[in-house]
């Protein structure tokens, strides 16, 4: 058994045919990762310029057990992160071959923990799944068997929880704060994204994203140009009312992010990629689920309630795509402001993801 | 004052046996959003303009009356 860094082709190739076959033998998540590693992979990616990556995969007679991508940047000094990891069930030995490479990487950057579920960026996902493992991931969510929590649990790592929210009856719970979001309406203006100044309001959504979240765990600056080339992406598949943002005296001061569940247009085991771009333009609309991705108001604004008038918004949109239920991204169970806006939103909490940190030995 | 107030929360939340001294979120079960809410509610009722901050503040049911009375009074 043995680590490699996969840094030519053939091997790069190798974990990606590995991370192909275990999604199709698992058969219950879709794989919404595949092309962004391929990225990756190719160095094109605005957003690991100056970042340190590393793919690795633990072999045995020549069969992949388990991979993953060590990444360390300076804008998160104290970390070295192993992203997208996978594995095969009941590979303990070489998953502790892996973690001990990726400490190894750790202690050359200087770092004091490994932490396991982030990809690179917060933005682009974070955590394990830890709950409903035979249910099908929605679109970005992570997605991956029980046992994958069994390994880093083993090692003693300490937990970072998350959880979602789901909601079946969002629009009688909005009706409760009418006078509310009445008065907002009348506040703020709110406006879409606008694809023909694409780099004006891809500019908003970055400086926003900064202001808003700088303060959250595991959260570093964006970059103008790493939102340009996530949202044109993204903008493959969603419409521009999927990222609404209010302003306030001509200054945006918040924004929100949904799009419909894509996932539903993919089957469990599938990777996620240009067949579900013709599924979407053609079956788009069967589509029942809205994710909510972020939401996120500067700090003068927060006390106003302007959460509420935002997912109102969002509402009155995603009723037009004939969604009718919704459910949110990972909100980590630190963050009480948005624990409570979900609470009075939602039926309940939903699915829990986990983060897990390890201290690097000396 | 506290005879209208009582009204507004049993028909917006089916709020009943309210007292003076029942603290707003803990006995009442209103959330920050829920506040704002009643906020805007109490604005149109009494045809002022409170403080999101200061309302915020008021723990009590009656600590809100006295407040909204004091803001009547100095319209």
């Amino acid at each position: 058994m043995k680590v490699i860094t996969a840094t030519d082709r053939k091997q790069q190739k190798q974990l990606l045919r590995s991370r192909k076959e275990l999604y199709s033998a698992q058969h219950t998540f879709v794989d919404n990762n595949y092309y962004m590693l391929r990225e990756i992979f190719s160095g094109k990616l605005s957003f690991t310029r100056g970042m340190a990556v590393y793919p690795l995969i633990v072999t045995d007679k020549g069969n992949v057990l388990c991979s993953g991508v060590a990444a360390y940047t300076e804008e998160l000094p104290e970390y070295i992160q192993l992203c997208f990891f996978e594995s095969l069930p009941v590979c303990g030995q070489a998953v502790e071959l892996l973690m001990s490479e990726v400490e190894k990487l750790g202690r050359k950057h200087g770092c004091k923990k490994v932490v396991v579920g982030l990809s690179g960026h917060v933005n682009y996902g974070l955590g394990l799944l830890d709950s409903h493992f035979d249910e099908k991931n929605s679109f970005s969510s992570p997605g991956n068997p029980e046992y994958y929590n069994d390994y880093f649990r083993s090692f003693g790592c300490e937990e970072v929880k998350l959880n979602s929210y789901f909601t079946a009856s969002l629009d009688d719970r909005l009706k409760r704060f009418g006078r509310l979001i009445a008065k907002l309406e009348r506040s703020y203006e709110f406006r879409t994204f606008d694809r023909k100044r694409f780099d004006e309001y891809s500019r908003i959504y970055t400086d926003l994203n900064n202001a808003c979240f700088s303060d959250h765990r595991y959260y570093y600056g964006r970059r103008y140009e790493d939102d340009r080339e996530m949202l044109k992406t993204l903008f493959l598949f969603m419409k521009e009312d999927s990222l609404i943002f209010a302003f306030r005296d001509g200054k945006p001061v918040g924004f929100i992010m949904w799009y419909p569940d894509y996932n539903e247009l993919a089957g469990a085991g599938e990777i996620f990629g240009t067949k579900h771009f013709f599924r979407n333009l053609f079956r788009g609309r069967s589509i029942r689920t809205a994710k909510v991705m972020e939401y996120g108001v500067i700090e003068e604004y927060r006390s106003s309630g302007l959460p509420i008038a935002l997912i109102s918004r969002v509402f009155d949109t995603l009723k037009k795509y004939g969604c009718d239920r919704v459910e949110t991204s990972w909100i980590l169970d630190e963050n009480e402001d948005s624990n409570s806006f979900c609470k009075a939103l939602c039926d309940t909490p939903y699915k829990r993801y986990v983060v897990y940190e390890k201290e690097i030995d000396k | 004052m506290f005879d209208r107030i009582e009204k507004l929360l049993a028909e917006e939340y089916g709020i009943a046996g309210l007292s003076p001294d029942m603290n707003i979120k803990k006995d009442l079960g209103l959330n920050s959003f829920d506040l704002m809410n009643l906020m805007c509610i109490v604005e149109d009722e009494f045809g002022i303009e409170l403080d999101e901050a200061d309302f915020r503040h008021l723990s009590t049911v009656g600590e809100m009356c006295g407040h909204v009375e004091k803001l009547i009074g100095e319209k």
